[in-house]
């Protein structure tokens, strides 16, 4: 059986007038598993926590050191909002790394080919998936920039009388884009490749042992990815509520 | 947007999975982030107060351990001086009844030669009486006539220094 992986995540169904792809069925399973988790895990916070509590405390400990160590007294309000993008994709991307991802499925005939539809893709090689995270990133960074700064000091950055910040001004708004555009492709790109990588080890050439290294690679990846795009998000927030110097 | 196209990006996925994540932040928010940064704030003030509680208990436990010090110190030092004073209350003592003891004695001793004094006068004169009643039986038998009042005095006298002398 020969499996190609599709840039574009495959419709499943409809509910309604809304067309859901598998995409974004993984990406309720994983939302599911992060809430109940996080309901799990504090459900009987106490002082002297559980096994789940202090896994839980690890986890938001060491981010909130992360954290802090670049956005100081503004960790309290970036925490929440970093973490949660390092956690939601690091569970998406090592969710996609699960037996089943892009071989279990169904096959439907479309434009009279048969077309193999796996149930479940990894979230992040959709990149409705990360442009909606990056464009969420951008959203809630300019959304605090206005709130730290007010929308005098947020406008400045951007608008000047001078020609010279006018147009310094002009290319902090294209920054602002291309931002978006970095950060979705990043993450979309890396992990497409790695199931392309993976699917290609298993099917074109030997299925038992070959894809284990590169299973470990994107762990790694999966990893990376997740931190760079929390920590990206960070930087974005604190240069964004800091005065600007002109 | 033909790029758009065919990565397949279509606004409604965008919106589900924008709303879906803004769901995940809030939850996250509100039932993750907040009841373990407060708990992870709470111990992290408990471990200080409580070091800061050592710090004072380990300074009121020197404080202690000085007064415990300073208390035995200065009961070893009563305790000296209520043994001195006792020693010299019986020394006291002692050489009070030791003086009385002697006084008692010395009068008992006064007493006992006065009394033996008497006696003795007592005895001289019945030894006396006795010896001039000998003399003048003998003198009675011998002479066959009582004594004068001359000689008589003269014998008695004469016995006497003997007997003093003797005794």
């Amino acid at each position: 059986m020969e499996s190609h992986i599709a840039l574009a995540a495959e419709k499943l169904f409809q509910i309604g007038p809304i067309p859901i792809t598998n995409s974004i069925l993984t990406t309720w399973v994983v939302t599911f598993i992060l809430i109940v988790f996080a309901l799990v895990s504090t459900r009987k916070i106490a002082a002297v926590p559980s096994s789940l509590q202090n896994f839980a405390e690890i986890l938001v400990e060491s981010f909130q050191n992360l954290v802090a160590s670049i956005a100081e007294d503004k960790t309290k309000i970036f925490l929440p909002i970093v973490a949660s993008f390092f956690f939601f994709i690091l569970l998406g991307n090592y969710f996609g790394l699960l037996p089943g991802f892009g071989t279990i499925g169904f096959f439907r005939v479309e434009h009279g080919q048969k077309i193999f539809v796996p149930l479940l893709r990894s979230m992040n090689s959709d990149l409705n998936t990360t442009l909606a995270l990056a464009i969420v990133s951008l959203i809630i960074t300019h959304f605090l920039a206005v709130r730290y700064l007010g929308i005098g000091g947020y406008l400045k950055r951007y608008f000047s009388l001078n020609p010279i910040f006018l147009f310094v001004g002009l290319l902090e708004i294209i920054s602002e884009f291309t931002k978006v555009l970095s950060l979705s492709f990043r993450l979309f790109g890396n992990i497409y490749a790695g199931e392309v990588v993976l699917t290609t080890a298993a099917t074109r050439f030997y299925a038992f042992l070959l894809p284990l290294p590169f299973y470990f690679l994107e762990l790694l990846v999966g990893f990376i990815q997740a931190l760079i795009f929390a920590i990206l998000t960070l930087v974005f927030m604190v240069i964004l509520t800091q005065k600007s110097e002109h | 947007m033909e790029i758009f196209k065919s990565f397949g990006i279509q606004p409604v996925f965008l919106l589900a999975q924008i709303v879906n994540f803004l769901i995940i932040l809030y939850l996250l928010k509100r039932f993750f982030y907040k009841p373990i940064v407060k708990i992870l704030e709470d111990r992290k003030k408990k471990i200080e107060e409580s070091l800061k509680n050592a710090d004072l208990i380990e300074e009121r436990l020197q404080k202690t351990e000085e007064k415990n010090a300073q208390i035995l110190a200065e009961a070893q030092n009563s305790a000296r001086i209520l043994i001195a004073d006792a020693k010299r209350e019986a020394e006291n003592i002692n050489q009070q009844t030791n003086l009385e003891a002697r006084k008692t004695i010395e009068a008992a001793l006064v007493e006992a030669k006065v009394q033996i004094e008497a006696q003795k006068v007592s005895m001289q004169k019945q030894l006396e009486h006795e010896t001039l009643n000998l003399v003048e039986a003998v003198v009675k038998r011998v002479l066959g006539r009582s004594l004068k009042i001359n000689e008589r005095r003269q014998l008695t006298n004469k016995a006497l220094s003997d007997i003093g002398r003797k005794i």
